[in-house]
């Protein structure tokens, strides 16, 4: 490896944990992220309650809380996927691309986690009915690994997508 | 837009979730979780001897119970007086943090286009850094349960500040993601990095 890109390599590398660290702390500290959060949660929380409720699953939501026949999933915070997303974002801002495309990037990673959480959340919900030690295995070991599984594809897919015509042919 | 490469990024995805399923069997069975805790604690214990002013005893342990680990944190802050002197011992369950490591471990070993010898220097260098992210990750937690049991805000310093930034980084995923993210700079590049540096000797 040129010393010249092992330079940009570790600036890169010295960014990208600023930026995950800052945003950390943010997400810690801020009002804005906090009831973004909260909204997230109440949201997400009703949602899948619905969507149970209507596959025959009877369960009541109480705030940030689904309430089954064996238990309560609450939605926290992680499971908005927020963190991972602004993350992720951060991996995508830290390298040589154009802005349009780092946008673009940004946006499908938001979207893409949100909609997988969506379905751990409800993926729970299922598995809390059924089996409470399928639910906590899968809580604890598999679906963060899907999620980082997730994470490592999208981050790879838009690392090495070919740049788009106007990206290849600049004016 | 279909990347040129998916078949190689699918590879690696195979690969990864197969290790991985693999490695959590191995370190559940071990259990590597609660050996990588050891020399942890020992780690966390000698900094915590270290920092701690004159008038402050903190020891860090990892005991065992019927159940399960747990950490043991015996604090103590003297004042002028015994009478002032406040002592206390919290317990909490132990925390997996090598499960960072279980992770990191699984993709170095599915990245594909990784000669052997690198592949070894980049599990002995990403395993030292996840021992330090835990070691940091430990200590935020330290700080958390000291000022819980005193019920007031009771360290200061450039170590305890720094402490607090793993609490932030601890308190999200970024402490099981940021690593992977790192990895993944290093290793998206690698087939650029592996032509440039074919065209410079050649």
């Amino acid at each position: 490896m040129s010393r010249l890109s092992k330079k940009s390599m570790l600036a890169r590398a010295v960014l990208l944990v600023t930026l995950v660290v800052v945003e950390s702390l943010w997400l810690e500290d801020s009002e804005l992220a906090r009831s973004t959060l909260e909204g997230a949660q109440l949201m997400v929380a009703r949602s899948a309650g619905l969507v149970l409720s209507h596959a025959g699953f009877e369960n009541t939501v109480d705030g940030i809380n689904i309430q089954l026949a064996n238990g309560a999933v609450a939605v926290t915070e992680e499971c908005i996927g927020l963190d991972v997303s602004l993350f992720l974002a951060s991996a995508m801002f830290v390298q040589p691309a154009p802005l349009r495309r780092k946008l673009l990037g940004a946006v499908v990673s938001l979207l893409a986690v949100t909609g997988l959480n969506w379905i751990r959340v409800m993926t729970l919900s299922l598995l809390l009915w059924e089996d409470r030690t399928a639910f906590d295995v899968t809580h604890a070991y598999v679906w963060p690994a899907v999620i980082i599984l997730a994470c490592v594809a999208i981050l790879l897919l838009w690392m090495r997508a070919p740049p788009g015509d106007a990206e290849a042919n600049p004016t | 837009m279909i990347p040129p490469d998916l078949r190689s990024i699918a590879l690696l995805l195979i690969r990864f979730a197969v290790l991985y399923a693999v490695l959590m069997g191995v370190a559940l069975r071990v259990p590597l979780f609660e050996h990588f805790e050891r020399p942890l604690v020992v780690v966390v214990n000698d900094v915590l001897q270290a920092v701690s002013a004159p008038d402050v005893t903190r020891r860090l342990e990892l005991t065992r119970g019927p159940a399960t680990w747990s950490y043991a944190l015996h604090l103590e802050r003297r004042g002028d007086s015994e009478r002032q002197t406040e002592t206390k011992r919290v317990e909490k369950s132990y925390h997996a943090h090598a499960y960072v490591l279980v992770l990191l471990i699984a993709l170095i070993l599915a990245t594909p286009g990784l000669g052997w010898r690198r592949r070894l220097g980049c599990l002995v260098v990403a395993s030292a850094m996840a021992f330090a992210l835990t070691a940091g990750l430990l200590l935020s937690d330290v700080q958390a349960w000291e000022h819980e049991a005193f019920g007031r805000k009771t360290t200061s310093g450039f170590l305890w500040e720094t402490a607090a930034i793993f609490d932030a980084v601890h308190r999200r995923s970024a402490a099981g993601l940021l690593p992977i993210l790192l990895w993944l700079l290093y290793a998206g590049s690698l087939p650029a990095r592996t032509a440039a540096e074919a065209r410079q000797s050649g």
